[in-house]
């Protein structure tokens, strides 16, 4: 009888456990704070966008453009191909407040903008 | 626009340049022919270009993932190469076995694996302004000056490597292999960060005021060892990880391969 007990008390903390671990982060993926940006004429519109701290946030970027870009930022560790009219996904943060700048690598000289996170 | 194709073209061609020089430096001891080089090159280009053309259908999948979850798969797997290659290499290296083939067969899938990642990048960036007649020229020029310059530093790191005695550069492109494999792994680790199939963490350490990822010392050792100025906890682990498991196949095949050697010395006399 103690056996069986144990045993159900171990599957109730398994079940826990699952529900943390698996639930959760689908649960929290859903929860996410969305901002979306375009890249028109090889600029950033909006080039500076705020997001609280300890956040994570996903990203819609639009490329609005005929052109590829490269979505680039060393401080923020992400870089990704958005083709011509097209949409990319990226998901950033949580992040301790600074400014975090971004940049599109095919044309760095216009395509430019920062992450303030507060 | 003249720089910016420089730019971009070298930071992709600086890895297969690399990578091309560790590869023949690490097999100086035998005789092959480096026509597994043309093959590997041209078998990379094709491959480069059904990605970039395919590029906009794969970053669709999987909610707009793709992108994510088709680089770091190419760099998982080319990890997964260069730990057959570590063995081949032993084996052979080791007088084990006198056939060639697997490694040359293996080397050219770790180079063409390569040059599909990086060249399809190079191509997409190279059809954004292929029909804008104003900035095709210097777009052309600047990606020649680019492909130029880092085969040179390929170039210059072979001849470095090429200096030294033959076991000792056999040694160090070894171990160059297992870091470029773990810079693989830790890449492959922020793909999916990025994608938000892994948590992410704060970094934990910052030494970008030392190298700076974009400057040439810091993409350098991108290229090499796959520096990271900027590491989360758990790319480190990634990285320690790969390079552990890279090291247990190295010592393992050692053994195993020296034992061979030892047997057929000893049935020689």
């Amino acid at each position: 009888m103690k056996t069986v007990k144990t045993w159900i008390e171990l599957c109730y903390q398994r079940t826990t456990c699952t529900i943390i671990f698996v639930l959760l982060p689908v649960l929290a993926q859903a929860e996410k704070p969305l901002i979306e940006i375009n890249i028109e004429q090889h600029l950033f519109v909006p080039s500076e966008i705020t997001i609280p701290a300890n956040t994570k946030i996903k990203l819609r970027i639009h490329n609005r453009d005929t052109t590829p870009e490269e979505f680039e930022s060393w401080e923020l560790n992400r870089e990704k191909v958005i083709m011509g009219n097209s949409t990319a996904t990226i998901f950033i943060g949580p992040l301790p407040p600074g400014i975090y700048p971004f940049f599109g690598e095919f044309n760095p000289k216009t395509a430019l903008g920062k992450v303030i996170v507060e | 626009m003249l720089l910016t194709s420089v730019i971009i073209v070298l930071r992709e061609t600086l890895e297969a340049a690399l990578l091309i020089a560790t590869l023949l430096a690490a097999t100086r001891f035998t005789r092959i022919s480096h026509s597994w080089l043309r093959m590997s090159i041209s078998g990379g280009i094709v491959g480069a270009l059904l990605f970039a053309w395919q590029l906009r259908w794969i970053s669709n999948l999987y909610d707009g993932l793709g992108y994510e979850i088709s680089n770091a798969l190419l760099q998982v797997l080319i990890y997964m190469v260069i730990l057959v290659l570590i063995t081949l290499l032993l084996k052979l290296y080791l007088g084990a076995t006198t056939k060639e083939e697997p490694l040359l067969l293996f080397m050219g899938l770790a180079l063409s694996l390569s040059i599909i990642r990086e060249g399809s990048e190079i191509l997409i960036y190279l059809s954004g302004f292929i029909h804008n007649r104003e900035t095709v020229s210097s777009g052309i020029i600047g990606s020649v000056i680019g492909a130029g310059v880092g085969f040179s530093f390929g170039a210059l790191f072979y001849f470095l490597l090429s200096a030294l005695q033959k076991k000792l550069s056999f040694m160090i492109a070894l171990g160059l292999l297992i870091l470029v494999g773990a810079g693989m792994c830790a890449q492959a680790s922020m793909l999916l960060m990025q994608a938000d199939f892994l948590p992410s963490q704060r970094p934990l350490w910052n030494t970008s005021s030392w190298i700076a990822e974009p400057s040439i010392p810091g993409q350098l050792l991108y290229a090499l060892i796959g520096y990271e100025a900027t590491p989360s906890p758990l790319q480190v682990s990634i990285y320690v990880g790969s390079i552990f498991i890279s090291l247990v196949v190295a010592v393992i095949s050692y053994f195993f391969y020296s034992r061979f050697t030892n047997t057929k010395a000893n049935a020689t006399p």
